[in-house]
């Protein structure tokens, strides 16, 4: 009787044992990994679990990324994006048009006014601002229309007055009608970093502020 | 029927420092810019001479003088040896047999610009040596070399110089000038010399000039190969061989840009096709064939109905010893690229929010709206005939979102094409239309006096 009872015993502490190595086992499974590492199980299966659920489209094509070169920090893709900025914040386009100058037709600068709604950085929210972009980036497919909303990563301004998305198309999300921030092929696993990681072409706007604001925690 | 979007174009209004006159420049407002699978910028039905409506615009007789700056272009790149950099880079384009084009160093500008050039005054407004503003057709091509980063900052913010972020800012810039003949009369180049500190990062600067100089001459962006990228299916060495050079954007690890590709700036026989479809060679080389046409809805009938612009027409070599297509020998051209891509209409207006007409950039000649040139296709066996096999796929959205005429707003092809295998003669061409099998059928007439156009 006492055997038996001790053979249970046994059996039950090594059950106990062997779901706690389970456990352990699989929390490192989920544990932070280096960013290449991370990059390519966050894409082969996104960690929707201890997230907020998000929309995720699954006929995106999630391209293939080497891994980081010796001049990309190695630091979150948003922090990166922070860490430049002078201003950041989500806002709608109100206005756009040519810096008025010397009388002519020609502007010095494409001028872009927004109302302010999160104000992450360097402004604040409700505030009307209005940036001077040198006017060649137009061309190079840094436009806006009015009534757009965006997410902006600025430079601060420079000595002229003039600034720019950090990152060119990087640093500049939309928001789509839904209110939720569309990433582009410079976007794809921006996230990826943080516990939303997932490749996907929309993310609920709280969601990201919550990742930017850990990015910019981050710094 | 398609989606529209702005195309504009506009450069710094500059001011001669120490000139009370202004001097300035600028640019081109322009507008619709065209950047296809070939043309960078097709003439409109408005600014350009109406002659030219419909034309790529160029460099006149493919002639380009370009003026580099006086000062160094990074501790490892002293003037000799940046000008060699910028040399080898317009060798990469001036160096394909099939196109007639030629770049000359003409000489040094008149200063060593600097942050220091570039000023603001109490008014506002941004002065610059006079040499590379807009207006500066005697020096038609500036090539800056700027050796803190201090120009970048300037223009694009402080911080924008930065080496960090050499990835979209280590040479930039573009044409900034357009005679009304549809012809280029100035460009500005910057080459950030943060971005060349080491021997290590050279390959980096000279691909993305490369690419900048493409843009220079006129070439849009192109879309070949492109599981190069997204590595579905996983690319083959002829995958990359063919890949172009300017396609329109890299993965943004792809630092160093050989992590990517191995030979980042050697012209694909896309790159190859359409710069001597660009600057053409006359008579035409007998090493190359041309196949062109246009692209269709089906009608209700069956028929050719509209135009479909848009649409990624693409052609490759049957190779004779494998009688299968090749992804090393190929060229892409985006149906309609001559069309306008935005005309506007009554609802979003015929301008651009900054106010110029859509109509200066891309023909109104309804002809021209489902037409692909695949001009400069190479034999690669010295054969007197090749076959090449013609396809069409989607622009992708997202990694292709800059190739014209439909840049930013790519649309999906309505019905489908199987490709077909054309015999051309060596030096000769083959016109071949693609009728869009179960493509969408044309929308009624609102009313019998109306159209979606000219609405009651």
């Amino acid at each position: 009787m006492t055997g038996s009872l001790c053979r249970r015993l046994l059996a039950a502490v090594l059950l106990i044992f062997v779901v706690q190595l389970l456990q352990l086992l699989l929390r490192a499974q989920s544990a932070p990994v280096p960013f290449a590492v991370a990059r390519r199980s966050a894409l082969a299966r996104p960690n929707l679990d201890d997230s907020p659920r998000i929309e995720f489209d699954e006929s995106y094509r999630v391209p293939v990324f080497p891994a980081p070169g010796p001049f990309l920090p190695r630091h979150s893709p948003l922090a990166q994006i922070a860490r430049p900025a002078g201003i950041i914040f989500s806002g709608r386009v109100m206005a756009v048009g040519r810096s008025d100058s010397s009388g002519g037709r020609d502007p010095a600068s494409t001028t872009i006014t927004f109302q302010v709604g999160q104000a992450i950085r360097g402004v604040s929210a409700g505030q009307t601002l209005t940036i001077h972009e040198w006017a060649g980036l137009w061309a190079k497919g840094e436009r806006y229309r009015v009534g757009e909303r965006v997410v902006l990563f600025l430079f601060p301004p420079s000595r002229l007055g003039l600034t720019s998305p950090v990152a060119g198309p990087w640093g500049r999300f939309e928001i789509d009608p839904r209110g939720r921030v569309v990433l582009n092929a410079y976007h794809a696993g921006i996230l990826e970093s943080h516990a939303q990681a997932g490749a996907k072409n929309v993310v609920p706007y709280p969601e990201f502020v919550l990742a930017l604001r850990r990015a910019v925690e981050e710094e | 029927m398609l989606n529209a979007r702005e195309r504009q174009y506009g450069w710094l209004l500059i001011r001669y420092a120490g000139d009370a006159a202004i001097a300035i420049t600028m640019v081109l407002y322009c507008t619709q810019l065209v950047f296809a699978g070939g043309p960078g910028y097709v003439a409109g039905s408005s600014y350009f001479n109406s002659s030219t409506m419909g034309q790529p615009l160029v460099w006149t007789g493919g002639q380009i003088n370009y003026y580099t700056d006086q000062g160094d272009l990074s501790p490892i790149l002293p003037n000799a040896a940046a000008n060699a950099l910028v040399a080898n880079s317009f060798l990469q384009w001036t160096t394909v047999s099939t196109a007639a084009v030629v770049a000359n160093d003409a000489g040094q500008l008149a200063e060593d610009v600097n942050g220091s050039n570039l000023e603001v005054n109490s008014s506002g407004i941004v002065t610059a040596p006079s040499d590379i503003t807009a207006s500066a057709t005697n020096t038609p091509i500036g090539i800056v070399y700027d050796y803190d980063g201090s120009v970048t900052n300037a223009l694009l913010g402080e911080g924008a110089g930065d080496a960090s972020q050499c990835f979209w800012n280590a040479v930039y810039g573009g044409v900034d000038n357009f005679g009304v003949a549809a012809n280029f009369q100035h460009a500005l180049v910057v080459i950030n010399g943060q971005c060349a500190l080491q021997s290590s990062q050279l390959t980096d600067v000279e691909y993305r000039l490369v690419r900048v100089l493409g843009n220079v001459l006129g070439l849009g962006w192109s879309q070949l190969n492109l599981n190069v990228i997204t590595g579905n299916p996983t690319p083959t060495s002829d995958d990359f061989a063919g890949f172009p050079v300017m396609h329109y954007t890299d993965p943004v690890n792809c630092i160093p840009i050989t992590a990517c590709y191995a030979n980042p700036y050697q012209l694909s026989a896309d790159d190859i096709a359409a710069l001597s479809r660009l600057y053409p060679v006359e008579p035409r080389p007998p090493s190359t064939i041309r196949i062109y046409g246009s692209v269709y809805f089906s009608n209700h009938l069956g028929g050719e109905g509209q135009p479909m612009q848009g649409v990624n027409v693409f052609a490759r070599w049957i190779d004779p010893s494998t009688n299968l297509p090749s992804h090393r020998y190929a060229a892409s051209s985006v149906s309609g690229f001559l069309f306008t891509g935005n005309a506007g209409n009554p609802i979003t207006g015929w301008t651009d929010p900054l106010g110029n007409a859509y109509s200066e950039f891309g023909s109104s000649n309804q002809t021209l709206e489902g037409f692909f040139d695949l001009g400069g296709l190479p034999i690669p066996n010295g054969a007197n005939s090749a076959q090449y096999q013609l396809s069409v796929e989607a622009l992708d959205p997202a990694w292709s979102a800059g190739v014209s005429p439909y840049d930013d707003s790519q649309v999906a092809p309505s019905g489908t094409f199987a490709p077909i295998t054309v015999t051309v003669s060596a030096g000769g061409e083959f016109e071949q239309d693609i009728q869009m099998s179960g493509s969408r059928q044309a929308d009624a007439p609102w009313a019998a006096t109306a159209t979606w156009s000219a609405p009651p």
